[in-house]
């Protein structure tokens, strides 16, 4: 039969013995406590949230309404000086002027499609050049920059569209891939919304060699 | 009574945290708020003494020269032969084809149609450059015409900050005929430049004009061509803007064929 420890039970107080004791202690606390809490939320939170300005006092909500307001008269104040100082901006001829600056710029694409056309001539060029350097240039591997070439763009402001014409030309037999690098490569260009993807086929002369004709339609990002 | 300790305590901690996330930002918007109002106030007051002479001008230039009831053909075939001149004088074009009209059609913005011009030319890269500038700037009427209203928010706030009575010089400067301006651009800017003292807003004009259009003013009209121009005063031009462009090789290094359709505006 197993002993009891009678003393170990003797001297552990039970849960209603603590509550007994700390029950006036936590209550006076608490007192004191929303005591403090009052005299706060009367006295000093107010003092803390009113803001003074021009002699006035303004709680949060207040000072949101003056800001608003004061937006507004600003706003307004700044389209009357934009009134004053640009009288013709409204208007007619301010929607004239608007087509004007968003218009844009053929030379600008002509630019950006050689950046590409440069770019796609450095890659293919690579191989060319190694194999001229080991004196062994291979079949329609010419060094010659002109690979990509375009002969003419169409630029339609209304469609905001952009027509390629042109070949690809001095690659060899390798043509139509680099045609499809250079539409990949238009195609991903952030300016471009859409293409419509040229014909791929490969033609042979004898004064180019081998050549792929393209031509494509870009439609422009707005 | 501990409870309503904690509403009291959650009050508290609702109470501060609202000062410090919405009174404090509003007390520092709300005093901004405060100077950019009488800057603006002084600004109105300003601009709105010349406002009336000033719009009485424009208003007149734009009914004859920019936007007016019937084509002035003369007039336009005029400046675009005077361009083609100058190019040819420079080396830039070799040739410039007749110029041919087509019927009025109705824009999309109210109170306007256009009639259709077509031109061709064989042209240098360079002559390119200057012709599509000419059609960039061509309506144009004042500098203040020639800058986004991006480019004009950034020019207003910059002399509230450096000096709101600043207003005066930069609406003269604004005001300006644009090819006064480009013939003249460093005597214009310095007047302008003197209203205030930093740098800051000196900044603010050198990235304005480098980045609209009154750079391309300065490089088109800044030469003989402008001042042809201003001698016979074909400047302003009628209003137009840009249909299609077709380009395509010209023959030789740098050289082009460009065929253009122009919309050339006028008021219904």
């Amino acid at each position: 039969m197993p002993k009891t420890n009678t003393k170990a039970v003797a001297n552990h107080p039970s849960v209603g013995d603590v509550l007994h004791h700390v029950s006036v202690p936590f209550l006076i606390f608490t007192a004191v406590l929303l005591g403090f809490l009052s005299l706060s939320a009367t006295l000093i939170l107010p003092q803390l949230t009113q803001v003074d300005i021009a002699g006035k006092e303004h709680d949060a909500v207040e000072l949101k309404e003056l800001v608003k307001k004061l937006d507004t008269r600003v706003q307004e104040l700044e389209r009357a000086r934009g009134e004053f100082v640009t009288p013709l901006r409204e208007g007619l001829f301010g929607d004239a002027m608007d087509q004007k600056y968003n218009s844009r710029d053929l030379l600008l694409f002509r630019s950006k499609l050689e950046e590409i056309t440069q770019q796609i001539e450095t890659a293919s060029l690579r191989p060319a050049s190694a194999k001229a350097t080991a004196g062994k240039q291979g079949y329609g591997w010419q060094e010659n920059k002109n690979t990509i070439s375009i002969s003419s763009m169409t630029f339609d402001q209304r469609e905001l569209s952009l027509e390629v014409e042109g070949k690809v030309q001095n690659v060899g037999p390798r043509s139509m891939t680099v045609l499809a690098q250079f539409i990949n490569a238009v195609q991903e260009a952030e300016w471009v919304s859409d293409i419509s993807p040229p014909k791929f086929t490969r033609e042979h002369d004898e004064e180019s060699g081998f050549y792929s004709p393209f031509i494509f339609t870009i439609l422009l990002s707005e | 009574m501990f409870a309503l300790s904690c509403v009291f305590i959650a009050q508290h901690a609702h109470v501060l945290s609202e000062v410090q996330t919405v009174s404090a930002p509003l007390v520092a918007k709300l005093s901004e708020l405060e100077r950019r109002e009488d800057a603006l106030q002084e600004q109105v007051e300003l601009s709105e003494i010349h406002a009336a002479v000033k719009l009485g001008s424009l208003g007149e230039k734009l009914d004859v020269y920019v936007l007016p009831k019937e084509t002035d053909f003369e007039r336009l075939i005029a400046s675009w032969e005077l361009l083609s001149e100058n190019l040819k004088k420079q080396g830039y074009l070799a040739k410039m084809s007749d110029i041919s009209f087509g019927d009025p059609v109705d824009m999309v913005e109210s109170g306007v149609r256009a009639v259709p011009m077509r031109v061709n030319f064989a042209v240098h890269e360079k002559g390119m450059e200057y012709i599509t500038k000419f059609i960039r700037l061509a309506g144009l009427l004042t500098v203040g015409d020639a800058i986004t209203d991006e480019q004009l928010r950034k020019l207003m706030h910059s002399t509230e900050e450096e000096n709101p009575a600043g207003i005066v010089a930069l609406e003269q400067f604004l005001s300006l005929d644009l090819i006064r301006y480009a013939r003249d651009v460093r005597a214009f800017e310095s007047k302008l430049k003197r209203s205030f003292t930093s740098n800051a807003f000196a900044n603010t004009l050198l990235e304005v004009t480098h980045n609209s259009l009154l750079s391309d003013a300065r490089d088109l009209l800044e030469g003989d061509y402008g001042r042809y121009m201003q001698e016979v005063n074909l400047w302003p031009v009628q209003f137009v803007t840009l249909k299609s462009a077709k380009m395509s090789d010209g023959g030789a290094k740098g050289w082009h064929v460009l065929n253009l359709e122009i919309l050339v505006w006028q008021r219904k």
